[in-house]
């Protein structure tokens, strides 16, 4: 199985947001999506949720998304915005069970399975005993691990972040990085990740799609990039380059 | 795991004795004093059909069953209809503040209404007078602009609620110019625009019966849509939910089911606001719990105060929109001291 982009445009009041980009990579990779500000990360996001017009094709396992998402619904895919929502007077298990809204129709409520599937995503995020806790209550990192909570529940296998860990701390943003690659091994997601964060991802992520000014750089393995020469011309800054003690690049 | 959207025995036991007493105090409380008894007897031997001894007046039986019972059924689908379309406003505009006269349609029912009565226009269609009907266009009338406005403006919901804003201004203008100009009208015109509960036996509640029905059905099977739209709208797409059509449809039903209310019942302020936040402070925040209990609550909450508007002053009746911010109102504001900050 594979996810790819076909020649993919998109456009916002006549303005070029995305120009033509193409990639391919295998089910179950992690791609980093990472490029400077308006470089068109978010856009690329939320077009391959489905959220955006596009010109061009998406394939799921060379299939067009247009048709998949058409026949199937969007319970493939969970997308977490940059700025999440944090209702007020909702619990978690409410905030968790909305991953489920796509199992239910119009008249029935969920079920004793749908229960069984948001259990078991909490116990997954170690959340269990946090459940009947309101969302406003929970601190930055618990609330990054309910989003992810709620896309378990959806039952996804095609992940989407946009740069989820931007108001995390050091050791948070670390326990994030663990938790998704867990997550990715035991439940073999696709997660297409965008950040600013280049050190996480040397160490964490597998592929990269590198955008600037909405057009696509680079897209392969990300060893390929982690070099400053590259990085000094993509962010139009000086950065060095050492290699730490368990042998990862770092950027400064 | 123990089901999370269900209503807790309190609330439902609550709700139904809030029906109850309001039924009661609404049907033996009034100008004419009728026995226990006699009311009893009405109810058992006129609706459910028993043999009774009690001795029952004819009148008595008159101000019942063609006065007090319909102005209950009345003022319940009239508080019900304003609470579930303050749910259905709040729910699509995610305000607190959202009330179901926010797209104009205080404004355009208040406008309608000031024409046929500056106007005299005096007629009849079937159960419908001239008033009612000014206010059913007019509502609905002023909603329509402001969406069309919305729509030239780029379709965003924020827009829609600036749309509203300035079409209730300017109805508003013109209506005011409208009082001035007719000065002699002013007091028919405000006392209809403060809100009252007339009716003239069951024809009004037939009116208002099929909307109340039709639109509460659908408001409520976009409740889970509601709660998803307690997320942001990328968000709620990626879970299954349409926003745009929820606003839509939402939007409709819950205009429709006000400028019905308001043909009915003139502008009764604060049941719209206040009765779905009461109920998200005090049950559940989720539209699957708050749009049924808001029909229930609001529906007894408005006869409960229309039943305080023809008394107190009896035999003169008081604008019943002053009662029910009188009541409401430092009850709401116990409530959100009460909830710290919690809301």
């Amino acid at each position: 199985m594979s996810y790819s982009a076909k020649n993919l445009s998109v456009f916002k009041d006549n303005k070029n947001i995305i120009n033509e980009i193409s990639f391919d990579f295998p089910s179950g990779s992690y791609v980093s999506i990472i490029g400077p500000n308006g470089a068109g990360k978010t856009t690329l996001l939320k077009t391959l949720a489905g959220l955006l017009d596009f010109k061009g094709s998406l394939l799921i396992n060379n299939v067009d998304s247009d048709e998949l998402f058409k026949y199937s619904n969007k319970n493939n895919c969970a997308y977490v915005p940059q700025n999440i929502s944090i209702p007020e007077g909702m619990s978690l298990i409410e905030y968790v069970l909305l991953g489920r809204n796509s199992y239910t129709n119009w008249f029935l409520s969920e079920d004793k399975k749908d229960y069984e599937i948001v259990e078991k995503a909490l116990n997954k995020l170690n959340l269990q005993t946090k459940k009947n806790q309101m969302v406003k209550t929970l601190s930055g990192g618990e609330m990054q691990r309910a989003t992810l909570s709620r896309a378990l529940a959806q039952e996804a296998n095609l992940l989407l972040l946009d740069e989820p860990t931007s108001s995390l701390d050091f050791a948070k943003t670390n326990e994030f990085y663990d938790l998704i690659i867990q997550l990715k091994k035991d439940l073999k997601l696709t997660i297409f990740f965008s950040t600013h964060d280049i050190n996480s991802i040397s160490k964490y992520s597998e592929y990269v799609i590198v955008l600037k000014k909405g057009k696509k750089i680079f897209s392969g393995k990300i060893n390929e990039i982690l070099n400053e020469v590259f990085l000094s011309e993509l962010y139009e800054t000086k950065l060095n380059k050492i290699i730490t003690e368990d042998g990862y690049p770092l950027f400064y | 795991m123990e089901k999370v959207f269900k209503f807790s025995n309190k609330s439902i036991v609550f709700s139904i004795i809030l029906v109850l007493v309001s039924l009661i105090i609404s049907v033996s409380i009034g100008a004419a004093e009728i026995s226990t008894d006699e009311i009893v007897g009405i109810f058992l031997r006129e609706i459910l059909g028993y043999q009774s001894n009690t001795e029952i007046n004819n009148i008595n039986k008159i101000i019942i069953l063609e006065w007090r019972l319909p102005r209950f059924c009345l003022g319940f689908l009239v508080g019900a209809s304003l609470a579930i379309a303050g749910c259905g406003f709040q729910g699509v505009f995610k305000n607190p503040l959202a009330d179901p006269f926010l797209l104009g349609s205080a404004a355009g029912a208040g406008l309608g209404v000031t024409l046929v009565i500056v106007n005299d226009l005096n007629y009849s269609f079937g159960i419908i007078n001239s008033v009612q009907l000014g206010a059913f266009i007019g509502a609905l009338g002023a909603v329509i602009c402001a969406a069309f406005i919305s729509i030239s403006a780029g379709k965003s919901i924020a827009s829609l609620l600036l749309a509203g804003i300035a079409t209730a201004a300017f109805l508003t203008a013109c209506q005011t110019y409208l009082m001035h100009k007719y000065y002699s009208s002013m007091q028919e015109i405000y006392s209809w625009i403060i809100g009252r509960l007339l009716t003239s036996g069951w024809e009004d509640v037939i009116t208002i019966l099929p909307y109340f029905t039709v639109c509460f059905i659908i408001i409520f099977l976009f409740r889970k849509e509601l709660d998803l739209l307690r997320l942001s709208e990328d968000e709620a797409k990626m879970l299954g939910g349409n926003p745009r059509r929820t606003y839509f449809i939402v939007l409709t039903a819950s205009s429709l089911l006000t400028a019905v209310a308001v043909s009915l019942s003139g502008l009764i302020a604060f049941v719209g606001l206040v009765i779905p936040h009461i109920l998200r402070l005090t049950v559940s925040s989720s539209y699957r719990i708050i749009i049924p209990l808001s029909a229930l609550v609001g529906g007894s909450f408005l006869t409960i105060a229309d039943t305080f508007s023809r008394t107190v002053i009896s035999p003169s009746e008081l604008p019943i929109g002053i009662v029910t911010a009188f009541i409401g109102a430092p009850f709401f504001a116990f409530l959100l001291k009460a909830s710290k900050g919690s809301f």
